[in-house]
């Protein structure tokens, strides 16, 4: 091989954007394509669904798969980890959640201005969701393919509903408690 | 397993598959894709069954639906089997 010049570095990098085409254009890559468009339809149904035990769950499923394998990785394990805590939160708030008297308690312990948003608390499961939501923005501005993008798009969205049916869930309207 | 799973593919899908350098294990996946959009689950399960898949894809199946399904159904666990060591399935 020639040296290090700029000429062998556009070779190179010309040969790779070459050869990664035609390996987009093989009939596995494009059987990939249309699996991942799957993934996209099954996590923005479970969003239409209106249940965010069901959004949380298809979540923890797809950083389960993540998580398996990038188990070589230690660093993506980390960050894996670390999502699958959110998660946990937010289940443990949709049992909080759901009984009045145990989400009054997390309504009093966030009295202070800084730890209310829209008047309501802002909680362990609103603060997991807003972390969640930007590793998914982190994960979109990285090398991936359209199918992967749109994954992570539906992903996206689907919290955005998840955070909507939190705020919205009934011992967190006003006069069930939640206003101090 | 002498018995195919029902197949949702015409012969021209698996041929043009072929034919474009698709190998034998992806089109295992293609089939269980094709009886998931037809609606038989049990089809799609066998298909992936029958494939070989990656040791993560089964340690994955191993959490989410556990060792007595990948057991009943029959999976393919070679590799998890040299990665993981044998009797995975049934250490906790």
């Amino acid at each position: 091989m020639a040296g290090p010049s700029p000429a062998a570095l556009a070779r190179i990098l010309v040969n790779e954007g070459g050869l990664l085409q035609e390996l987009a254009e093989t009939p596995t890559a494009r059987e990939l394509q249309t699996v991942r468009n799957d993934l996209a339809r099954h996590v923005s149904a479970a969003a239409r669904a209106g249940n965010l035990g069901l959004i949380i769950a298809t979540e923890k499923a797809i950083v389960d798969g993540d998580l398996k394998r990038h188990a070589n990785s230690p660093e993506m394990t980390k960050s894996l980890a670390t999502a699958l805590t959110e998660l946990a939160v937010i289940e443990r708030h949709l049992e909080l959640v759901a009984d009045p008297a145990q989400y009054r308690t997390v309504n009093e312990a966030h009295s202070l201005p800084k730890n209310r948003r829209g008047g309501l608390p802002y909680d362990e499961a609103r603060q997991a969701m807003a972390s969640y939501f930007t590793r998914l923005g982190n994960m979109d501005k990285s090398r991936r393919t359209a199918g992967e993008k749109a994954v992570i798009e539906a992903r996206k969205d689907s919290l955005k509903a998840g955070r909507k049916l939190y705020e919205t869930m009934p011992t967190r309207r006003p006069g069930c408690g939640a206003e101090l | 397993m002498n018995t195919k799973p029902k197949s949702y593919m015409t012969d021209e899908d698996r041929l043009r598959r072929r034919a474009g350098g698709m190998s034998e294990n992806a089109i295992l996946l293609a089939e269980s894709r094709a009886a998931d959009h037809a609606g038989d689950e049990e089809a799609a399960w066998a298909w992936l069954a029958l494939a070989e898949l990656p040791a993560h894809s089964l340690a994955f199946l191993k959490n989410q639906q556990g060792a007595a399904f990948i057991q009943s159904h029959g999976f393919n666990t070679a590799q998890a089997d040299a990665v993981f060591g044998p009797g995975w399935l049934d250490r906790a």
